[in-house]
């Protein structure tokens, strides 16, 4: 019997040994097998299939292939076996080819930890070498891409990066390109996750056109690209079997991968086929992963005997609080196994006991510090942890392929829970290194747990943690006298056991152990924190939410990261949808809520916290938040400050009827402002700088002479303010890129449509990676500046021009002259019994003709307006071709924009460059618009009128229509007055960009805002050239230079008298502020000052001062110059006499 | 009977009330112009019958005020406020946009008709499509009047 018979006939069937014997004979014959029979052979046990391979370690490799691709162009080439009916037999078909060749997989790992541990420590020369050797010794792989990528960015930054990257796409196969760009962004510093995500997501958006094949390429790309979203249920025998385009070594990666999710599901019900799969790949390679994913399964220790025991005394020192041994030993394990996570997390736990001053010893620079500074901070929830909680996520992709990622990945996924204290989540033991009691008590709930914690017992004798969690395990499965161990702190042992009656169901008994522990010296505040955290879990248990609110709200305040996400969440949704006055009154809820919606928890919503807020206003008796300032005493003083600072800002008090305009709310917010700098010392800075904000903000529209006048407006500042954090990052991206000195290193590859092509029919394409950021970004901030909902310029069209007032205004001349009727139910105009009742001596034909040419009129006007409205002033569009708003950019556009803004060194003043491309273009828009009403528009309204006017004379004669013809001229002067109306709403708000004003007008409101931010000191100021003209566009610029230079005045030299002088010489606008010196300033100091100031440039490191606060703010004078006001030549000079300090600022400025 | 009209057109009030004053002689008929000061008068006074613009500025518009952030649905968030104060009377919305916001959130009148009537059962009577131009829309604003009598809302 033929083998192509024999497999038609026992498909899904264990084959005897005789066919194996003939399928062997086949491959060592040189017979290339086909699909089906290759199918059948990975439905047989992994012991045959391994079989098969050790007897035909040549001729497998023909169906497998390439294992260790010698040349770069070998990777993802398009030769595999077809995938196997189900997952299990193709994980086992990969798991053979895996064993078989064991010992070449057993030198790669040993590269691998010799790569990682290298990497890791910042030993980048050791790094390489690793590399270099495992590519010797074993080929090109994926894993090798990602190294020397990686290895790259850290060595020299994306410049290097990027060079590796060219390098490696010019010898790569097609699909390989696909690949690799992605590799390198994942590698770049300042790519965050969420843009990340963004990128493969768009990249791998669903089409439901796409074939099979592609469907499993599309699959197979999002589990190796997204691990923080990888999920069994898209894991099909496809998927895995295309990991067979790749090296070995990607595929023990690729399984590796796999196990685990299979485990995250299964666990501890592990079905035996899987577990066996386990085992023999645990006894033939030595890798940690499988091997841990073994111990978990069958309780049998594969792994580093060395590593673990180190871990079970860090833990057991840890137990008992010996902390400082507990540190020093995890310091150790962190030297010596720098690739495992459970050392950087037993050293942050300890650290906490013993203070902010231990922590581990590790190379500046490296990821290992970088891993260890950011995992310290989550866990003592300080004022960075949010930010190093980012830094973990990101490390979670960029370290993916190292056996610390999955670890990092898990520990911050955990870190927006606090449910389960003394429990790990099952992502967090799964992803472990080493199989503690923790882990086994995490990943099981049956009495399971407690053989398993013998048998520790007997490997790790008289290890505190394992007799901890024994005497949980005891008590939970139905031991009532259960023993606690006596030689740990009494805090740890009685926290456990307030658990295990959590979990008994005996929230009251928790809550009363938990409440004993609130009070002990001996806990961290890490600890104190899960105790809250208890004692919230048992109020929710027993249906007090009140006092579950107040033991939140304690803790959130001096730790907003403290509380879980999940827990906050949870407990706003007991909030009564209507309020209620007992509950209201509690000032918790709208500081949760608040705290909740900054921190991203629940979607933000000033209209709900407003309700909230007023809820607690009106319980207590109040309508405003400054009446509270009265009351002050009668509320905890930290809550109140943080009320205050974080729900009563102006965009929630808006929500409030009791302020009657947009001065009354600023000054509430002013005086919330000024109580607060008053309490909150250490912050005061901040409010200062809010109040100073709010008074420009007034000032301005003081300014503003005619509030109805302009219309137009975008209120870019709220865009930059709300603008996803994706695109700030592909911003920051953009620049770094356009940073990069030879341009080829900006090219990057792309393939398009491969979803919808077959995969023999890949097209790459060389694009320009920084121009395609900026088109990026110009494209998301011009669809921002547009059709913002809340603040873009088409919103605004039709909020103040489109909606019916523009209809109103120029129809208002027509109907105050009773020219112009409405459309009756049938649709046609009624009839204009005005002027027909003034006709009294016409015949019915007479006035028949009046009314059709008054209805024509009404035809037309209307006609006329609903073309203005619905053509005219619209952004123009495929829908709206004449819209007479055009922001298309073409090709040469686009390119000079981007030469414009790539001079921009730093990203706000980037999109600085964009939005000014944008009003630049508003502008001009708006000119051809008012034209367009001044001129067509009013062109055909006279027309109409003169048309209508001619018809009627004609039809009554000159004498009897002049009454009417009156009321045509009539109408006719005032639609030109409606129309030039109308005309000038078409010019930007000058709220939004200060009018033309005097500059001693600017000095005049400055010197108040600084009078108010520094009460102490009187302040004057002498003008000289208060006359001069400054334009509105840099208003803001010459406020703030302004602001800077008399607050330094008042700070540094304790000035009563300021002079400020401004003056235009050869063209050139000189700003000079001469303050009075201090009596008590040191020459030497002040000379120091001053060379320091005057040595600051335009120069890129420079401006980046601008970013920092502190200082003198003479970096970021410079950076208001060049970049605010255009100032292509500046100068900032400071000088000093023996009385006097001066500043003198030089410069070209337009239309002074 | 006291009716209040909010909203920011005064042509349209004035027609409104024309309107107004022949359907309800006996009328006492307010206006206020912003989404604040609207809101305010309502919940203080408890109108009988409630004429609500959809789009409004925040504060009053007046020659020292701006008006603050233009709020695409204040009527909306007006009912919303009301609803949550446990008020019931009958409101009637007109308006002068067939659709609301853009692209993926565009809302058109038939929809938003839809989801005023669910979200707030015990207020919303009905909404009119507003035109100068067009002299329907007194129609449509007289049938809802006599469904809001006829319902008992109108008091």
């Amino acid at each position: 019997m033929s083998p192509d018979r024999r497999t038609r006939t026992t498909r899904g069937r264990k084959l005897p040994n005789w066919s194996t014997r003939t399928f062997l004979a086949a491959l060592l014959g040189g017979v290339r097998p086909d699909n089906r029979l290759l199918v059948d052979l990975k439905s047989q046990p992994l012991q045959l299939i391994t079989h098969v391979f050790s007897k035909s370690s040549r001729s497998h490799q023909r169906f497998l292939g390439p294992l260790f691709p010698k040349t770069l162009s070998e990777i993802s080439i398009q030769k595999k076996s077809p995938p196997a009916t189900d997952l299990l037999s193709e994980a086992a078909w990969q798991a053979a080819a895996l064993i078989a060749n064991a010992a070449s997989l057993n030198l790669w790992l040993d590269h691998k930890r010799a790569f990682e541990r290298a990497l890791l420590t910042g030993n980048n020369d050791a790094a390489r070498h690793a590399v270099d050797e495992s590519t010797r010794q074993l080929g090109h792989s994926l894993w090798e891409f990602d190294a020397r990528i990686l290895l790259a960015q850290r060595t020299a930054g994306l410049e290097e990066n990027r060079r590796v990257l060219n390098a490696l796409v010019s010898a790569a196969s097609e699909l390989g390109k696909l690949h690799l760009p992605l590799m390198s962004h994942r590698a770049e510093a300042e790519l965050s996750t969420e843009e990340y995500e963004a990128l493969i997501e768009a990249m791998l958006a669903p089409d439901p056109e796409a074939s099979a094949t592609a469907q499993a390429l599309r699959s197979w790309l999002r589990f190796r690209l997204l691990p923080y979203h990888r999920d069994l249920e898209e894991v099909t025998s496809q998927v895995l079997n295309h990991e067979e385009w790749h090296a070995l070594v990607d595929r023990l990666l690729m399984l590796w991968w796999v196990i685990e999710q299979e485990l995250l599901v299964t666990y501890p019900a592990v079905p035996e086929k899987w577990a066996g799969l386990i085992r023999a790949l645990a006894d033939a390679i030595h890798c940690p992963r499988i091997r841990f994913f073994h111990e978990l399964t069958s309780s049998r220790s594969l792994g580093s005997q060395t590593y673990s025991s180190q871990v079970f005394d860090d833990i057991d020192a840890f137990t008992r609080g010996h902390y400082k041994d507990s540190f020093e030993i995890a310091q150790g394990l962190v030297n010596s196994y720098p690739e495992f996570l459970e050392g950087y997390e037993l050293a942050a736990r300890s650290a906490i006991h013993l203070g902010e001053s231990h922590s581990l010893a590790l190379p500046a620079g490296s990821f290992a510090q970088e891993i260890a500074d950011a995992m310290a901070s989550v866990l003592r929830r300080d004022g960075r942890a949010q930010n190093s909680l980012a830094v973990l996520r990101r490390l979670g992709y960029q370290l993916d392929f190292f056996w610390i990622g999955g670890q990092i990945r898990a520990f911050t996924e955990s870190q927006s829970r606090d449910k389960m204290p003394l429990r790990l989540s099952p992502a967090v033991a799964v992803a472990s290194t080493v199989a503690t009691p923790r882990v086994y008590a995490s990943l099981s709930r049956d009495s399971s747990v407690l053989s398993q914690l013998s048998r520790l017992d007997e490997r790790y004798p008289g290890n505190a943690a394992i007799d901890l969690f024994r005497s949980d395990q005891r008590a939970l499965h139905g031991e009532t006298q259960t023993c606690y161990p006596v030689d740990i702190p009494s805090a740890r042992s009685q926290r456990h056991q307030a658990f295990v009656h959590e979990r008994l169901g005996c929230p009251r008994a928790a809550l009363a152990i938990y409440q004993s522990l609130e009070g002990a010296d001996s806990l961290s505040a890490s600890e104190l924190n899960d105790i809250s955290a208890g004692i919230y879990r048992c109020h929710i248990a027993l249906g007090e939410i009140s006092l579950a609110t107040r033991s939140i709200v304690t803790r959130i305040i001096s730790s907003p990261l403290s509380v879980a996400a999940e827990t906050l969440v949870e407990l706003l949704a007991q909030y009564p949808e209507r309020g209620d006055h007992q509950v209201s009154s509690d000032i918790a809820w709208p500081i949760l809520f608040g705290i909740a919606q900054d921190l991203h928890y629940i979607p933000r919503n000033p209209a709900l916290l407003h309700d909230i807020l007023e809820d607690f206003l009106n319980a207590r008796g109040f309508r405003r938040p400054s009446e509270l300032l009265v009351e002050s005493g009668r509320f905890p003083r930290s809550e109140l400050t943080v009320l205050l600072k974080r729900v009563c800002v102006p965009t929630i008090l808006e929500e409030s009827v009791w302020y009657d305009s947009q001065h009354e709310l600023e000054q509430e917010r002013i005086r919330i402002c000024d109580w607060l700098s008053e309490t909150d010392q250490g912050e005061r800075a901040v409010y200062q700088a809010e109040i100073a904000e709010l008074i420009r903000a007034a000032t301005i529209r003081d300014l503003t002479q005619k509030a109805e006048r302009a219309r137009i407006y975008v209120d870019t500042a709220a865009i930059l303010e709300h603008l996803p954090q994706a695109v700030n990052d592909r911003t920051a991206r953009c620049v770094s890129f356009i940073g990069l000195q030879d341009e080829r290193l900006r090219h990057t590859t792309e393939i398009a449509d491969i979803f919808r092509r077959t995969l023999e029919d890949v097209r790459v394409v060389v694009i320009d990676e920084a121009f395609r950021l900026f088109t990026s970004v110009f494209r998301d901030i011009r669809a921002e500046f547009l059709a913002s909902n809340q603040f873009g310029l088409d919103a605004n069209l039709s909020q103040r021009i489109r909606h019916g007032t523009l209809a109103g205004a120029i129809r208002a001349p027509f109907e105050q002259n009773f020219l112009v009727t409405q459309k009756g139910l049938d649709g046609q105009y009624l009839r204009n019994h005005f002027w027909i009742e003034k006709l009294p001596r016409a015949t019915e034909e007479e006035r028949e003709g009046v009314s059709r040419t008054l209805s024509s009129l009404s035809q037309g006007v209307d006609t006329t307006i609903s073309e203005v409205r619905n053509e005219w002033i619209q952004i123009r569009s495929p829908s709206h071709e004449s819209g007479l708003f055009d922001f298309e950019y073409d090709s040469l556009e686009l390119t000079s924009l981007y030469k414009q803004v790539s001079a921009y060194p730093e990203p706000t003043a980037f999109l600085g460059g964009i939005f000014d491309s944008l009003w630049d273009r508003t502008e001009n828009c708006l000119k051809r618009a008012r034209s367009a009403v001044q001129e067509e528009l009013r062109r055909r309204l006279f027309a109409e009128l003169t048309a209508a006017e001619r018809q009627i004379e004609a039809t009554i004669g000159h004498e009897r229509s002049t009454n009417i013809r009156a009321a045509i001229s009539t109408c006719r002067t005032q639609t030109g007055v409606a129309l030039d109306a109308v005309a000038e709403w078409l010019r930007i708000d000058e709220q939004q960009q200060a009018p033309d004003c005097r500059f001693e007008t600017i000095v005049a409101s400055i010197q108040g805002v600084v009078q108010r931010c520094n009460r102490n000191h009187e302040i004057h100021s002498e003008v000289q050239g208060g006359d001069t003209l400054i334009p509105g566009r840099y208003f803001r610029a010459v406020w703030d230079v302004l602001f800077i230079l008399l607050d330094n005045a008042i700070k540094h030299s304790n000035a009563a008298t300021v002079e400020v002088r401004v003056r235009v010489e050869s063209g050139e606008t000189i700003l000079e502020v001469e303050s009075p010196l201090s009596h008590d300033a040191s020459p030497r100091l002040l000379n120091e000052a001053v060379a320091a100031i005057n040595a600051l440039n335009s120069t890129e490191q420079d401006l980046s001062l601008s970013r920092k606060e502190g200082g003198s703010g003479y970096a970021k004078i410079h950076k208001i110059l060049r970049f605010d006001m255009g100032m292509k030549q500046h100068q900032v000079r400071v000088s000093t006499s023996n009385t006097a300090f001066t500043a003198t600022i030089t410069g070209e400025l337009l239309e002074v | 009977m006291h009716v209040i009209i909010v909203d920011d057109d005064l042509n349209k009030i004035r027609q409104l009330r024309s309107l107004l004053y022949e359907e309800l002689p006996s009328a006492h008929i307010d206006e206020r112009h912003s989404f604040q000061s609207g809101l305010k008068q309502v919940l203080t006074e408890n109108p009988d019958l409630l004429i609500l613009d959809m789009t409004m500025p925040t504060f009053d518009i007046d020659k020292g005020e701006h008006g603050g952030r233009e709020r695409r649905y204040a009527g909306e968030e007006i009912l919303r406020r009301l609803r949550r104060r446990s008020r019931t009377f009958p409101v009637i919305v007109v308006t002068q946009f067939e659709q609301f916001g853009e692209g993926a959130d565009l809302v058109t009148l038939e929809e938003l008709r839809g989801r005023l009537a669910t979200e707030f059962p015990t207020l919303y009577v009905g909404a009119v499509f507003y035109q100068a131009s067009d002299s329907r829309w007194q129609d449509d604003l007289r049938n809802l009047l006599k469904q809001a009598r006829s319902g008992s809302l109108l008091r």
